[in-house]
């Protein structure tokens, strides 16, 4: 992987003087790495060893997109990821489809889909994109994107009138064991997932652009069919898994905010007869940044997650001996965003979190409930 | 004194450069002769990609910083750094490509007189005499 990480830098490094991208009407060609670091104040966050501090969390994608057609686009692009445990650097398929366009109304796509979810999730690792470098972890845990980041088949969208837009796909998820689904559960249950596969997914985004400039609202969600993990302790079904979030954004000018909130539902049993899991979770954010000059983006975020929202206490947890933190995360980030040029990017966040959900290390006698996570970002796109 | 007068007219300048309109253009070719905010809006964010008569919209930018915050401002309600953003994340996510970017108007206008469904902007005083020029100003409705 080294070697992939080295040519696409020698890649950026070569183009840089040139760094439009190729021709614009034919074939474009466009990528990025970002290299960061993260580092705890206790525990350690989403598979990966904070606590130590730690550049296991990167990100490098190149893309080529071509048009062949004037109703029609062509394209693929490859990610390269690291985040503790997860992604380790090996390169795959982030999205690969067709799009073609009969009218503003109506346009249909096919293949490797990224999914609408949320105001955010399509470009959740673009960190050129966003102003912060975690997007806001309550709505947006980033623990298992494979749930949530992509759809194998095919799918709608368009322009309505009313100042709408819409998007509807139809297709699976493409799951694997060496995603963090499986280790999350895996992980909770002591098991080991041989195979993993879900009969389908549905997603559908409605946005409405209100006739004040700036001010949106959207609703986005998606339904799945069965997940079927095949572990060494049995067959594990995930019989229910739905997401809805509402989304509000404004904009005017320099200025953003935007707020979510998150609703998501999950009924898994083991062989059948047994319950391992049936509640909702819960999840919202608010966010606002400033952009101060060219080169300067500030920005303050809060976002509250639960893994019940019949629990927010934590009894259930406190009942089997484990700390009732482990129910939520409330997490207050401030952001800082630095644009050099048009090419370099650095960010420097801080989060103030409570609780313990998320928290991926072992917790000994008496965890903190209150720690501190410190996240800094380098990124070179072209 | 001297400063005085130079100083005068650099306010002069700017009040130019702060007060001046941007002004839609298109391909003479375009059907469209009026279009709303909203859809000068939607066609360079990649979201309208068709005229009215279905064909494909080839929306044009340039480069000049100045110009282009004008225009962004004026007809986007956006800043250039949200710009870059948005255009970033459609680019990244496969859902679109950026308009294409020129580095002068001379260059952008002669793209547009050229290229069928081509749409761009200029400042409101680089026309003088539409009936005789290459390309045709959008009206805002």
């Amino acid at each position: 992987m080294k070697k992939t990480v080295i040519l696409l830098f020698t890649l950026c490094v070569t183009l840089l003087p040139n760094a439009h991208a190729f021709d614009a009407d034919q074939i474009q060609i466009r990528g990025f790495i970002s290299q960061g670091y993260l580092v705890s104040s206790d525990h350690d966050f989403w598979y990966t060893p904070t606590e130590d501090g730690t550049f296991q969390f990167n990100e490098t994608k190149i893309h080529v997109m071509a048009e062949p057609l004037d109703n029609l686009r062509l394209g693929i692009q490859l990610l390269s990821r690291d985040m503790g445990e997860v992604g380790n650097n090996e390169v795959a398929v982030d999205w690969a489809y067709g799009d073609y366009s009969f009218r503003n109304w109506l346009g249909i796509r096919a293949g490797l889909l990224k999914r609408p979810f949320g105001l955010y999730d399509q470009s959740r690792h673009v960190d050129a994109a966003r102003t912060e470098i975690f997007l806001p972890t309550g709505v947006y845990p980033d623990i298992a994107r494979e749930l949530f980041f992509s759809t194998r088949g095919v799918g709608i969208y368009g322009i309505l009138p009313g100042n709408l837009s819409y998007e509807l796909q139809y297709g699976v998820a493409p799951l694997d064991t060496d995603g963090g689904a499986v280790k999350m559960a895996d992980g909770m249950l002591g098991s080991k997932t041989e195979n993993i596969e879900n009969d389908y997914v549905i997603a559908f985004m409605l946005r409405w652009d209100t006739p004040l400039s700036g001010l949106m609202f959207s609703f986005s969600g998606f339904s799945m069919g069965d997940i079927v993990q095949e572990a060494d302790i049995g067959k594990i079904n995930t019989s229910t898994f739905e997401l809805y979030i509402s989304s509000l954004e404004y904009e005017f000018e320099n200025f953003t905010f935007s707020s979510e909130y998150r609703h998501e539902s999950v009924e898994t049993s083991l062989n059948g007869n047994m319950s391992l899991m049936d509640q909702i979770l819960e999840a919202y954010h608010i966010t606002g940044s400033y952009r101060f000059t060219d080169w300067f983006e500030l920005g303050l975020g809060y976002s509250e997650r639960y893994t019940d929202q019949d629990d927010k206490d934590g009894d259930r947890f406190k009942k089997i001996g484990q700390p009732a933190a482990k129910a939520w995360c409330k997490d207050l980030t401030m952001i800082t965003r630095f644009d050099i040029n048009d090419y370099w990017i650095f960010k420097l966040e801080g989060h103030y979190m409570n609780g313990l959900e998320g928290v991926t290390s072992e917790l000994g006698d008496d965890p903190s409930e209150d720690w501190f996570l410190f996240a800094a970002k380098m990124t070179f796109s072209f | 004194m001297k400063r005085l007068i130079v100083g005068l007219l650099a306010m002069t300048a700017f009040s130019y450069a702060a007060y001046a309109d941007v002004v839609i253009i298109a391909n003479r070719n375009v059907p469209e002769n009026t279009l709303s905010r909203k859809e000068i809006k939607e066609i360079f964010l990649a979201k309208r990609v068709r005229w009215g008569d279905h064909s494909r919209i080839h929306a044009a930018t340039v480069r000049d910083a100045g110009i282009h915050k004008m225009f962004l401002k004026q007809h986007l309600n956006k800043s250039h750094a949200k710009w870059k953003l948005y255009w970033k994340r459609m680019v990244f996510t496969g859902r679109g490509v950026p308009p294409i970017s020129f580095d002068t108007e001379a260059e952008m206008l002669a793209y547009i007189a050229e290229t069928e469904g081509a749409v761009g902007y200029v400042l409101s005083g680089e026309i003088q005499d539409e009936s005789e020029a290459s390309v045709k100003i959008i009206r805002i409705r």
